[in-house]
């Protein structure tokens, strides 16, 4: 009988810095560029007064930028199951089969793969859906282990991974 | 009404970057404020020190413009553009109706996704013979539907359907 293996953990979506993401944190960093010069050129220009307005403008710009800035996606960590039979998503009906995988990789955080198809099925906009079927899902998965035996988690869900992906022609999981 | 979809290769920079709206012209707002700045300093009587000091603002409101120009050129043309339902080999179809957009096609294996409603579309350009549909966010997300060879009466009903579905023209 094979041993089987199973692996418990946590998983949430992982968001790749899109560019107009990046984008829009460029013109939100000018716009304090700006009107901290504005403030500055009137205290230059012996109006100190007058600056209160700007550095006010100054700290609304900061207070939206912080709160814009909170990720959503860390308020709900879920839990997976990965087993020889596939990826179970907690709390969905369908397990996500091995082949449901593009690629894989790790990261830092976690072991990154990435999905064909949403396990979560939720009430995704119209535009997440069009990139999600081009690009793919993209999830983050944590291996529940304590600090010692972290390390023994993260190479079996690798090898788990590699064991069922490795037939797969292109190996280039480890360029995501 | 039921119209052809398109997935072309190259959509021009000038229709991408006009799906950015109002967006695509916030550099000129750094010149602009550099502009009063300049004005308001060769009407008043100013020391040499506040004299540097007005040159280095002037320096650094033009080099925010420059890098809000570099950012609105990332957003508007820095990505590729996706295309749903996509399909190099067979034919895809939208039909247009006040309840949304639905996607035909011969080979039902290329439609993903089946419905948009009109809700999950904002922006709509008509670039010669192509209408273009997107939702907000810097057109990276289109529908091109073909409307070459419509009658004249149905591009009425079709800009008519397009404004009851209240989207705007970039």
């Amino acid at each position: 009988m094979e041993n089987e293996i199973k692996i418990k953990g946590s998983v949430r979506p992982h968001r790749c810095a899109s560019r107009l993401h990046i984008a829009a944190v460029m013109m939100a960093v000018i716009n304090i560029v700006l009107i901290f010069l504005a403030a500055l050129s009137l205290i230059v220009a012996g109006e100190p007064l007058l600056a209160a307005g700007p550095l006010l403008g100054l700290l609304i710009s900061a207070i939206r930028i912080i709160r814009s800035s909170r990720k959503p996606s860390k308020a709900d960590p879920r839990s997976f199951t990965a087993s020889a039979a596939g990826i179970d998503f907690t709390g969905t009906e369908a397990v996500i089969g091995w082949n449901q995988i593009r690629k894989w990789s790790r990261k830092p955080k976690g072991i990154l793969v990435i999905l064909k198809s949403d396990p979560y099925g939720q009430q995704l906009s119209f535009p997440v859906r069009v990139l999600g079927h081009d690009n793919g899902f993209a999830f983050l998965l944590r291996p529940d282990a304590s600090q010692s035996d972290k390390e023994t988690a993260y190479t079996q869900l690798i090898q788990l991974l590699d064991q069922n992906t490795k037939d797969r022609k292109e190996r280039d999981h480890d360029h995501v | 009404m039921k119209l052809k979809c398109q997935f072309p290769e190259h959509v021009p920079g000038s229709l991408r970057l006009r799906f950015l709206r109002g967006g695509r012209f916030i550099w000129l707002y750094p010149i602009v404020v550099a502009g009063i700045l300049v004005a308001a300093s060769l009407v008043s009587l100013m020391d040499p020190v506040q004299w540097i000091w007005t040159i280095a603002i002037v320096g650094v409101l033009i080099l925010a413009a420059l890098i809000s120009l570099a950012a609105v050129l990332y957003a508007g043309l820095g990505h590729e553009v996706y295309y749903p339902n996509a399909s190099k080999t067979a034919e895809v179809f939208c039909s247009l109706s006040e309840a949304g957009i639905v996607f035909e096609s011969d080979d039902p294996g290329v439609i993903y996704i089946p419905k948009v409603d009109w809700s999950e579309i904002q922006l709509y350009q008509i670039d010669s013979y192509d209408l273009y549909l997107s939702p907000a966010g810097g057109g990276s997300v289109l529908i091109v539907l073909d409307l070459r060879g419509i009658s004249l009466q149905e591009m009425r009903s079709l800009t008519d359907l397009l404004k009851t579905c209240s989207l705007v023209k970039v």
